[in-house]
């Protein structure tokens, strides 16, 4: 299902992760970085950001990961069991500062400025969340989204 | 912590990135997509264009539990809105309203023919914050 997208999550793609809570209530983040892991797909969240979202990953059984990319719009969703919720890293604040960097320069073309941009990061402790994808699906926007690819 | 109030947050309704909502079918599974447009209703209640995602109205008609993260367009910041799904619209002033918005962003992303307005999704907004960022005040 992983195979072919190395190529398009070296590009800028917007991240957006999103798991259940307790009584069902939806919970979701920005993620910063993407990496693949044979059939597994890991991405970075800041802490700081994420803390309800990083409790309901503790007891979820299912998790979606939304990767858009910000110029074409063409996106997909992955959802699967979780894999690992990873503890903070340096090497997971490197690789979401870096994305994020890159990620602004992709919004440049768009118009955005730095200081408009600046208040989706924020520096700080940083962990990898890990799925085993199961399903994916279209979210490209158009007639076709929504529909399931695998 | 204290719920912003949603009449001081109508700037982040008029930014040209997307927002986002999560929710949840009923089996307990998460969905998490994109929005074409985000408008204020009054102090208590947002409006969703509606055009193509299947998923997130299916789920909100069985669970109506959503969450709603938009961005602050001066400075990115992300605005977090706890919300539930109250009803769907589809004639009258708010969605002839939102037509016309949903309209000129398709024109201005080339993509008249596959933008097409469904309905306008009213919810509930229960709890607003802004996600802690690098330019929060020290």
């Amino acid at each position: 299902m992983l195979a072919g997208l190395e190529a398009w999550i070296r590009e800028p793609i917007a991240v957006q992760v999103a798991a259940t809570a307790p009584g069902h209530a939806p919970e979701s983040a920005r993620g910063f970085a993407i990496r693949l892991h044979g059939e597994s797909l890991a991405v970075g969240l800041v802490d700081a950001q994420a803390p309800r979202l990083l409790a309901a990953l503790r007891s979820a059984t299912a998790v979606a990961i939304n990767l858009t990319h910000p110029l074409t719009f063409h996106g997909r969703q992955f959802k699967g069991p979780l894999v690992d919720l990873e503890e903070p890293s340096a090497e997971a604040a490197e690789a979401a500062h870096e994305y994020f960097q890159s990620f602004a320069l992709a919004l440049a073309q768009i118009g955005l400025t730095a200081e408009q941009c600046r208040g989706m990061f924020k520096h700080g402790p940083t962990r990898w969340v890990r799925i085993r994808p199961t399903e994916m699906f279209n979210q490209t926007p158009g007639p076709g989204a929504g529909a399931r690819l695998t | 912590m204290s719920s912003l109030k949603l009449d001081s947050l109508r700037d982040c309704m008029e930014g040209v990135l997307p927002a986002v909502i999560a929710t949840v079918a009923a089996d307990g599974t998460p969905n998490v997509t994109y929005l074409s447009k985000v408008a204020f209703v009054d102090s208590q209640h947002v409006a969703l264009s509606n055009q193509f995602f299947s998923k997130t109205v299916g789920n909100v008609r069985e669970n109506p539990q959503a969450q709603i993260t938009l961005i602050q367009p001066s400075t990115g910041r992300h605005l977090r809105l706890d919300a539930r799904f109250e009803r769907d619209e589809c004639a009258g002033e708010l969605f002839e309203q939102m037509r016309a918005e949903i309209d000129a962003i398709a024109s201005l992303m080339h993509m008249e023919e596959v933008f097409r307005l469904r309905s306008v999704d009213v919810y509930r907004v229960l709890h607003a914050e802004f996600i802690p960022s690098d330019v929060d005040p020290a």
